[in-house]
């Protein structure tokens, strides 16, 4: 329904009593001059009463054709273009609350006013109810260079003003209404905009912010039916800017939740390392105390004859040993890498092989046995291979501490391929974990380790679970701990006949 | 007669340049690669001399470093190891370690401290 100002209403219902009048006296013309034909005579003229009912009959009948067919052609032919833009207006309204984007609706809001209201520049300027700062997301028709120049505090008069108003307030009107130097105060305001006049945005209650106009290129003022489409339209924003707000600000916590998680991803690679950290001197001690001590015993032969047999031996365990070190520097290097972007091929078995090479001096110390079952018809996993690395430290670090010593940790990787999935299995013979422990062990923070950060498990199952995948923990007390994850396999290009798992022992060498 | 050592490391390669070294210097050199393997040593050589290593699979050097002080109080000691900790030099001191030595090591000081040990014995 569109809104006719009272003016054009009692046009419009003038009009139609005239067209109503007018065709009623035709009607009953025609009427009399049938009848007449006929030679039924109705008297109207002699009869007032029955001219008086046909009349009513008639304006019944027919009020309600006349009053659309009136509004059809105030819409269509009299008044159409302004009609026009004012119902682009209506739907424009309707349309901002689909806008999440603040941005977007911002640019919107100033972009639809300024073309449909015919104004030179739009301003909407938002208070941030948090930081307690005005700002401007969006204008149209002002140069970026006046932006800046759009400062308001809200303990300004114009502010306190706008927050009372409901409604299009307009510059003359202000100056009339208000006593010198309030208006002072507040023309000010309305000078930095450049407007003509203001409307407050509200949403319910809360005030929002406000939309500033600077007016219609001949300057002529507002109508009414102006007025009230830019009410609407600024009550329709209200809505969407507050969804709006709400989308912009949730955005906003998910960069930093992505940015905390990347953060943490990185610290529990650092509390891993910390617990390899005296496997891993020893790794690189052990070698260099050999290669200095084998070098020394050359040097302090200076004096005697060195045969060639010693010289070669030596000087072959010093490159064996130099690559032992070598080996387990790149090991730690590769764990700290920050992670890189892309997805791999991942090897499963040489990420086990490398997560046990940085453990391997722990179990060895621990006399613990490392079983490792990796079939080999596992098909190509595309993944991000520090991620991978990241699960397969954690849950491989996890069942080295549950054992302590003299126990058993066994891997088992293999393709079940009707369910197309990838299982990993990892099983310890350590002390178990008791039932009401279970579901709180994938909880960030908790820890059953004494100093443990407690983050392991929790942002394993963020990485398995990002994948599509599950994973599972089974124990009871003194029976040990199965750690089970699914895998669904990406992309399944294998075509080979799948060969039996080969279980490898790898003892602890004394 | 040959004064009799017994060296304590799991590394083999160790071992090996330890024995290398001081059997050239005329000391009949026992190896032991396991804490168990070393207290058996001792008990069956009865060495003057134990270069011990502390990080080891089963019982660990400061284990032995117990055994022999109680069982051959007269056994010197000298601890050889990669573990610098203030509290783990400590222990060992208090356990009656003779020397507490990091590798890697000099060789020379290495031998200076040996003898310097044996000599306080025959004292």
């Amino acid at each position: 329904m569109i809104y006719l100002q009272k003016r054009k209403r009692f046009l419009k219902r003038f009009v139609v009593f005239i067209i109503l009048s007018s065709s009623l006296c035709v009607f009953v013309f025609i009427l009399n001059l049938l009848f007449s034909h006929f030679s039924w005579n109705l008297d109207l003229y002699q009869h007032p009463l029955r001219l008086i009912f046909l009349t009513a009959f008639v304006a019944t009948l027919f009020y309600k054709p006349f009053d659309y067919l009136v509004l059809f052609l105030f819409r269509r032919v009299f008044f159409r273009r302004k009609m026009a833009r004012l119902q682009a207006l209506k739907n424009a309204s309707q349309s901002l609350i689909h806008t999440l984007d603040l941005k977007e609706l911002s640019n919107l809001m100033v972009n639809t006013v300024s073309e449909l209201m015919q104004q030179r520049v739009a301003v909407l300027v938002l208070w941030d109810q948090v930081r307690k700062i005005f700002w401007v997301p969006s204008s149209c028709g002002l140069a970026i260079s006046a932006l800046p120049k759009i400062h308001f505090e809200e303990t300004d008069a114009m502010i306190r003003f706008l927050k009372d108003r409901h409604g299009l307030v307009e510059r003359e009107k202000v100056l009339r209404e208000f006593s010198w130097p309030e208006v002072y105060e507040i023309s000010k305001g309305f000078e930095l905009l450049g407007a003509q006049a203001v409307i407050s945005i509200f949403c319910e209650d809360e005030w929002m912010g406000f939309l500033s106009v600077s007016g219609k290129k001949g300057g002529a003022p507002f109508s009414s039916d102006e007025a009230r489409a830019i009410e609407d339209f600024a009550e329709a924003s209200g809505f969407a800017l507050r969804g709006a707000l709400h989308v912009d600000e949730l955005k906003q916590m998910n960069e930093k939740l992505k940015d905390l998680q990347a953060r943490l991803l990185q610290t529990t690679k650092l509390a891993a390392i910390e617990q390899l950290a005296a496997g891993i001197a020893h790794e690189i001690h052990n070698p260099l105390t050999i290669i200095s001590g084998k070098a020394q015993i050359l040097l302090l032969k200076k004096n005697k004859q060195l045969d060639d047999k010693t010289l070669d031996q030596t000087l072959k365990t010093i490159v064996k040993q130099t690559k032992r070190a070598a080996d387990i520097t790149r090991k730690l290097l590769m764990f700290s890498e920050p992670t890189s972007s892309g997805k791999d091929v991942i090897e499963f078995e040489s990420v086990v092989d490398d997560t046990l090479a940085l453990i391997s001096y722990q179990t060895t110390l621990d006399e613990i046995t490392i079983r490792k079952s990796i079939s080999k018809n596992i098909p190509p996993f595309m993944g991000e291979i520090n991620e991978i690395r990241e699960v397969f430290l954690n849950l491989i670090l996890n069942a080295v501490q549950a054992v302590e010593k003299k126990g058993m940790v066994h891997i088992q990787i293999r393709y079940l391929e009707r369910d197309g999935f990838i299982e990993i299995k990892i099983q310890d013979t350590g002390k178990g974990i008791p039932a009401e422990t279970i579901p709180r062990l994938f909880n960030p923070f908790f820890s059953t380790r004494e100093g443990g950060l407690g983050l392991g498990l929790f942002i394993t199952q963020q990485i398995v679970h990002r994948y599509q995948g599950s994973i599972h923990v089974e124990s009871e007390p003194g029976q040990g701990t199965v750690v089970l994850i699914h895998l669904p396999e990406k992309s399944a290009s294998w075509g080979g006949d799948p060969l039996p798992a080969v279980p490898q022992e790898i003892k602890a060498e004394s | 007669m040959m004064t009799k050592m017994l060296v304590v490391d799991d590394e083999i390669e160790i071992c090996d340049f330890l024995k290398t070294f001081f059997e050239e210097r005329n000391y009949r050199v026992f190896t032991a690669m396991t804490g168990e393997s070393a207290i058996r040593l001792v008990d069956q050589e009865s060495p003057a001399i134990v270069l011990l290593d502390i990080k080891m699979p089963g019982i660990d050097g400061i284990e032995v470093l117990k055994r022999i002080k109680t069982f051959h109080p007269e056994t010197k000691v000298i601890m050889v190891t990669a573990i610098e900790t203030r509290d783990k030099i400590d222990e060992a001191t208090r356990l009656g370690a003779d020397n507490y030595i990091t590798k890697p090591l000099s060789l020379e000081y290495l031998e200076t401290d040996v003898k310097d040990k044996l000599e306080s014995l025959v004292r």
